[in-house]
């Protein structure tokens, strides 16, 4: 139910806790794309068959670019900033649980809030002012799965984005890209997860979860949404 | 003067017990607060008004603000204030995760890379 920056510290904590790539990464992407207040909000505000779509693509994208990414980290991957010193057992363990909060957020907060500021300045670059005449162009849907996979928004934030396009103008097949892509992944997220992944584990997320955005865009255009 | 050790041992594994059931109660209290219950009142005026309010990109305009510092703290402020709850449990819950495997200082938790997990943590008391 969270969205992808805040379960990033969840799915961060359990690949260093010794956790497989995959269930932490299936964890991590289900989150935010299978929400069922999202599924809720988007059925109510944009319409049940965008619930649907987006609960049939998020599914596949949930486990077939989870499972792709964890392919590409060895069994023996060690999580370059895991504590190397497990032998806490004798201290008190909200000492422990303190400490690993402190460590969590000095390592992930500071670069996160940097890469939120930047995407929020230059976010006139990935979202093109909205007219009917570029509503419906292939280059707009690709542009919008490419934005919305690195693009950051709170929990269902992409449902007001995508109602206000579309009054302006946004097809079926941009809005599909935008319903899946915006809140799987997002740069900041990605860079979080970095602290514990391989960087081409990364790239597949990234790349994965444009994928399937215009898998998405492109069920939408065929299914006449 | 020092406790004996299987004393010392079985308090430790009494707080990790401990240690999960705090885990599991912040987990739910946490979820509930940040998350159910506000979701819960906001899908009703999703269902009577059909709209979750403005855009975070954009708000009801059609293309969104050029870029600017200015632009950049109007986001990071908009964004920060939805989600910082949420991170803060994010932090919590992560950090509980690494917590309560360590405090049991065994492998239990995730066999499927037990003989990794194991190798490191031989010094923990039996």
């Amino acid at each position: 139910m969270m969205c992808t920056c805040c379960c990033a510290p969840i799915a961060v904590g359990l690949i260093e806790s010794g956790a497989s790539a995959s269930s932490a990464l299936v964890y991590w992407l289900a989150n935010p794309v299978l929400n069922p207040a999202a599924l809720v909000f988007i059925g109510f505000v944009l319409g049940w068959q965008w619930a649907a779509l987006r609960l049939v693509v998020g599914v596949a994208l949930v486990f077939v670019v989870g499972d792709l990414a964890a392919r590409l980290v060895s069994p023996d991957w060690r999580p370059p900033g895991a504590p190397t010193r497990p032998d806490n057992t004798g201290q008190p363990l909200l000492l422990v649980w303190g400490r690993a909060f402190v460590r969590l957020a000095v390592r992930l907060i500071p670069e996160y809030v940097v890469l939120v500021f930047a995407l929020g300045m230059v976010r006139a670059w990935f979202f093109p002012a909205m007219t009917p005449d570029i509503g419906h162009a292939i280059w707009l849907t690709t542009a919008l799965a490419a934005a919305g996979t690195l693009f950051v928004i709170p929990t269902a934030g992409e449902v007001p984005i995508i109602q206000v396009l579309q009054q302006f103008g946004l097809g079926g097949a941009g809005a599909a890209a935008l319903l899946v892509t915006l809140p799987a992944v997002s740069l900041p997220s990605l860079a979080m997860l970095g602290r514990a992944l391989p960087i081409r584990a990364l790239i597949v997320l990234g790349l994965g979860t444009f994928a399937f955005g215009l898998i998405a865009a492109a069920a939408a255009a065929s299914l006449g949404l | 003067m020092t406790t004996p050790f299987a004393t010392r041992a079985a308090v430790s594994r009494f707080s990790s017990w401990g240690g999960v059931a705090v885990f599991f109660a912040l987990a739910i209290v946490g979820l509930f607060y940040v998350k159910w219950s506000p979701y819960y009142a906001k899908a009703f005026i999703a269902a009577q008004d059909h709209t979750l309010g403005a855009s975070i990109v954009s708000g009801n305009l059609p293309a969104s603000p050029g870029v600017s510092l200015q632009a950049g703290f109007a986001f990071s402020i908009a964004y920060l204030k939805a989600i910082w709850q949420a991170l803060l449990l994010g932090l919590v819950l992560g950090a509980g995760v690494e917590a309560v495997r360590r405090a049991f200082g065994s492998a239990s938790f995730f066999p499927a890379r037990r003989v990794r997990c194991a190798q490191p943590l031989l010094r923990s008391p039996p």
